[in-house]
């Protein structure tokens, strides 16, 4: 089974908690960094010298830098790092605006964050889809 | 020979003709019977009025003669008669002869042919006549002459339809009677005559009064007129009654004008419901995000509490009912700060004199506290006295940008200087910090609503601050800005029009 190599990008901590937990569970994801907002991410992806992540799971609402800013900014900086959007809205226009700005594809979050089993799985997929199992 | 008076009698080209008292022909010269048709011999004895073809002997009576006889000279001027029946035009000087003894001894008649000269004073005349009656029955245009000091000295039949005076009405009048009060007080008529004079013509189209007081758009033509002489001798005045043409020019205008106010109109409608749906997209995205999220955030953590009861976890229990009541507190700041955001846009806009310096001491009051604590300086310099909008958002929009310079300071103590000054036709005001600054990237970004650029447990806030800013400004129809160097603090620019 592949494991993908996964950035997570949440700015609130008891939210990034349970999302990272749930990841860790599955066991298809490697987490290499959790951030709170766009800065920390791009800060840490200059910075690093080893491997970079497959995916970066970004939330939309972040103070500073926020998902729509990664989007763009790793568009023409990490082009091979495949972007996945996430956030509470329902709203279809959201998914547009968001494959518009340069994601691969935008998952809502579950209505409670202590539920993120589905989400990994729904993730996995897409990932498996997009990236080749 | 010698040179004597029988010579002038014989060679006169005009005919001499020499009359008894009673106005018999005693004698005339050569030239009188070429001129005539008789020979000399069928002359001699005839009364004068031979000439006029009359034959009877005893009309002698003449009243040239007894004229000539009162004033010593009479000239006339007629008709006259060759012996062969053809007609020719004479003029005839007579002169009455006295004697020594200061007696009628008769008369001398000096007769000449003057038909041809006649002939084409007739033709001349004649054409006169006929101009005169083509001009005095055009009825499109008024044409009438005025004497060199702008009398009315003829009047033709389009100037009575134009203008409703007849003849009689307006001879020797002065041409002013159909200029407008206005113009008579300017003294446009003689000004006019005057533009004629100096120029030879003078060209225009204005108002003008008929007789019936009623206005007309008039085209006017003044030509001026000179004799022979070259003197001036009065001015010819064409006028054209335009008025329809005006009037639909002006329809027309009119027209173009409502059409072209009709598409502004919709360009402002259409503009206000371009922002109104953005701010109803923009809407949408706050409910979806930002209000969703602490609710979601307390549903969590009581599902989460529920788990821990469930678990038997009683210690555990505490902070999550910490985060949810923060959470929760976080919403209501938001719903708060949204409708306070959406109350800027609602709310009638005043428009009222404001004294910049009150305004600004306000706001600074309003802020009390936060100056206290971060021991902060501010420096007002204010070289606009005065400017119009609405006090409390004005107000508002101060105190949102200075809170914003004392706070992000990274614990210098701040130092902002507000300063304003008239550009154009704006107000400028300038808030400048020393604070953090503003990366260029985030320039633009930071008016956003809910935009934040720092986390909450460095910088709190709600970011709702410049959104309200900018709201404030764009609906006292201005701009706003922010501007930073690297290190060097951050300025907030606004230009607000002085009226």
């Amino acid at each position: 089974m592949k494991i993908f190599r996964l950035a997570i990008v949440e700015n609130d901590e008891d939210e990034r908690f349970f999302m990272s937990e749930a990841f860790r569970a599955s066991g298809k994801f490697e987490i290499l960094g959790e951030f709170g907002n766009g800065d920390q991410l791009t800060e840490w992806l200059h910075g690093s010298s080893g491997e970079l992540p497959e995916l970066i799971l970004s939330d939309l609402n972040m103070p500073g830098k926020n998902g729509y800013d990664i989007m763009d900014e790793l568009k023409t900086t990490y082009p091979d790092v495949a972007v996945f959007a996430t956030s509470t809205s329902s709203v279809v226009s959201t998914r547009e605006k968001c494959i518009r700005a340069g994601a691969r594809d935008f998952i809502a979050k579950p209505d409670i964050f202590i539920a993120y089993d589905a989400f990994v799985s729904e993730l996995y997929q897409l990932a498996c889809r997009y990236l080749g199992g | 020979m010698h040179l004597n008076s029988n010579l002038i009698f014989r060679n006169l080209a005009e005919g001499i003709f020499l009359l008894d008292e009673t106005g018999r022909i005693t004698t005339c010269n050569a030239a009188a019977s070429a001129i005539t048709g008789y020979d000399e011999a069928e002359l001699a004895g005839k009364p004068f009025c031979v000439i006029d073809g009359c034959q009877d002997d005893s009309i002698i009576q003449s009243k040239e003669l007894d004229e000539a006889l009162k004033k010593k000279k009479c000239v006339a001027e007629g008709w006259k008669m060759r012996k062969d029946g053809a007609r020719y035009w004479a003029e005839i000087s007579y002169s009455p002869l006295f004697d020594d003894s200061e007696g009628l001894a008769g008369y001398c008649a000096l007769l000449r042919d003057i038909t041809e000269q006649k002939n084409k004073q007739f033709d001349l005349l004649e054409s006169e006549q006929r101009y005169r009656l083509m001009v005095e029955q055009v009825g499109d245009y008024g044409i009438f002459m005025l004497d060199t000091k702008g009398r009315i000295v003829s009047w033709n039949e389009g100037a009575r339809r134009i203008k409703g005076y007849s003849a009689e009405d307006v001879i020797g009048k002065y041409f002013a009677i159909f200029y407008p009060e206005e113009d008579i007080l300017n003294g446009k008529p003689a000004w006019e005559l005057k533009i004629a004079r100096s120029t030879g013509k003078y060209e225009e189209e204005g108002w003008r009064l008929r007789k019936d007081g009623s206005r007309f758009w008039a085209n006017v033509v003044i030509t001026a007129v000179y004799d022979a002489g070259g003197r001036l001798s009065g001015f010819a005045k064409v006028t054209r009654d335009l008025t329809e043409r005006k009037m639909n020019e002006q329809a027309l205008r009119e027209s173009s004008d409502k059409y072209r106010q009709l598409a502004q109109e919709l360009s402002v409608a259409n503009s206000e419901l371009s922002s109104v749906n953005r701010e109803l997209e923009q809407f949408t995205a706050i409910v979806s995000h930002d209000l969703k999220e602490p609710v979601r955030t307390v549903r969590s953590f009581l599902y989460l509490m529920d788990q821990h009861v469930d678990q038997q976890k009683f210690d555990l229990l505490k902070p999550s009912i910490g985060k949810g009541i923060r959470a929760a507190q976080r919403m209501h700041e938001l719903i708060d700060s949204l409708l306070h955001y959406s109350q800027v846009s609602k709310i009638g806009l005043q428009h009222q004199r404001l004294n910049v310096e009150d305004m600004i001491a306000e706001a600074i009051q309003n802020l009390n506290d936060a100056v206290e604590q971060s021991r902060g300086q501010i420096h007002v310099d204010c070289g606009v006295p005065f400017i119009y909008g609405d006090r409390v958002q004005l107000v508002q929009l101060f105190q949102n940008l200075l809170g914003n310079a004392l706070k992000f300071t990274n614990g210098k103590e701040p130092e902002v200087a507000v300063k304003s000054w008239v550009e154009d036709d704006w107000v400028r005001f300038v808030v400048e910090d020393n604070g953090i600054g503003i990366s260029p990237e985030n320039l633009d970004k930071i008016f956003e609503i809910f935009r934040r650029l720092h986390f909450a447990s460095q910088y709190p806030g709600n970011g709702v601050g410049l959104a309200v800013c900018k709201k404030v400004v764009e609906r006292h129809r201005g701009k706003i800005w922010a501007e930073s160097a690297r290190g060097k603090g951050a300025s907030f620019h606004i230009m607000l029009p002085q009226i």
